[in-house]
């Protein structure tokens, strides 16, 4: 069941956040987003999430910094980074370093619900 | 003493949020448009980026991902429909528009010639988490025409 899942959606478009944010909603998700790294862990230090997706590239607090913080922090809290920059390399450093999932831009929106799906079927 | 009655209104519109009772509203908004030999229409709303269209993302077309949604949205209304009455709804009477709340309620109660409206309360969120602000106050007082709220929870 999708219903209570709880999923953080970080990225400096709010744009892109909205559109994401609107599809994964009518799916049962509930979705909350945050503009960047720094964002994103106060918002967690006040609500459990199921999973957090985010851009790598961002102001102030990049996506492999704020997964490294999430994942000392809250362990049990899968990641899916999501790139269009050097997609390859940012690839193979983001399960280097612990990402659950990686999608690269430009992606359709029903890839990435199957992505998520997928880790909570796990 | 004075009374008024209500005509009976020859067209439906039930707006959906899509959540999990949505196909219970719709029942319910249909059961009542048969009774009143009314015509239904099932409406649901994405809300509109505001002068997103040729805003840049970075590798994103974000134009390109606002139609899946659309799309998406379309397909729910479908399963919802399908699954409160089966194939009655036709896609006609099916709208998916995209575009700011109230301002899509607004046109298409007017372009329909909406009569009455069916609205979901869900507890928690209700209708007033979005019928809220300068344009539900300016909608509400424009409207003109009854509203049925279905209290969700408990359906």
């Amino acid at each position: 069941m999708t219903e209570s899942k709880k999923i953080l959606i970080v990225d400096d478009s709010d744009e892109l956040t909205h559109v994401i944010s609107d599809f994964l909603s009518m799916f049962g998700y509930h979705v909350h987003t945050a503009r960047d790294g720094v964002d994103a862990l106060k918002f967690m230090e006040s609500e459990t999430m199921d999973v957090v997706i985010s851009d790598i590239h961002m102001p102030r607090m990049d996506g492999y910094t704020l997964m490294t913080e999430i994942k000392t922090r809250y362990p049990e809290t899968p990641i899916v980074l999501i790139t269009g920059f050097s997609v390859s390399e940012a690839k193979k450093l983001a399960f280097e370093k612990g990402a659950d999932a990686f999608v690269a831009k430009p992606f359709h929106l029903k890839d990435l619900k199957g992505v998520i799906d997928s880790i909570f079927s796990h | 003493m004075n009374r008024k009655t209500m005509k009976k209104p020859k067209r439906i519109l039930c707006y959906t949020d899509l959540a999990k009772y949505s196909s219970y509203l719709v029942k319910y908004a249909y059961e009542l448009s048969k009774i009143i030999d009314a015509e239904l229409f099932v409406l649901h709303n994405v809300t509109d980026i505001g002068g997103a269209a040729g805003f840049y993302v970075p590798h994103i077309n974000i134009e390109k991902l606002e139609d899946e949604v659309i799309q998406a949205a379309r397909d729910k209304v479908y399963a919802i429909c399908h699954q409160a009455v089966g194939d009655s709804i036709d896609a006609a009477h099916r709208l998916v528009i995209r575009g700011g709340l109230i301002e899509t309620l607004d046109k298409v109660i007017k372009d329909k010639k909406i009569e009455l409206v069916v609205l979901p309360h869900n507890g928690d969120k209700g209708i007033l988490s979005w019928l809220r602000g300068d344009y539900a106050e300016r909608f509400m007082r424009e409207a003109a025409i009854p509203f049925v709220v279905l209290p969700m929870d408990a359906s």
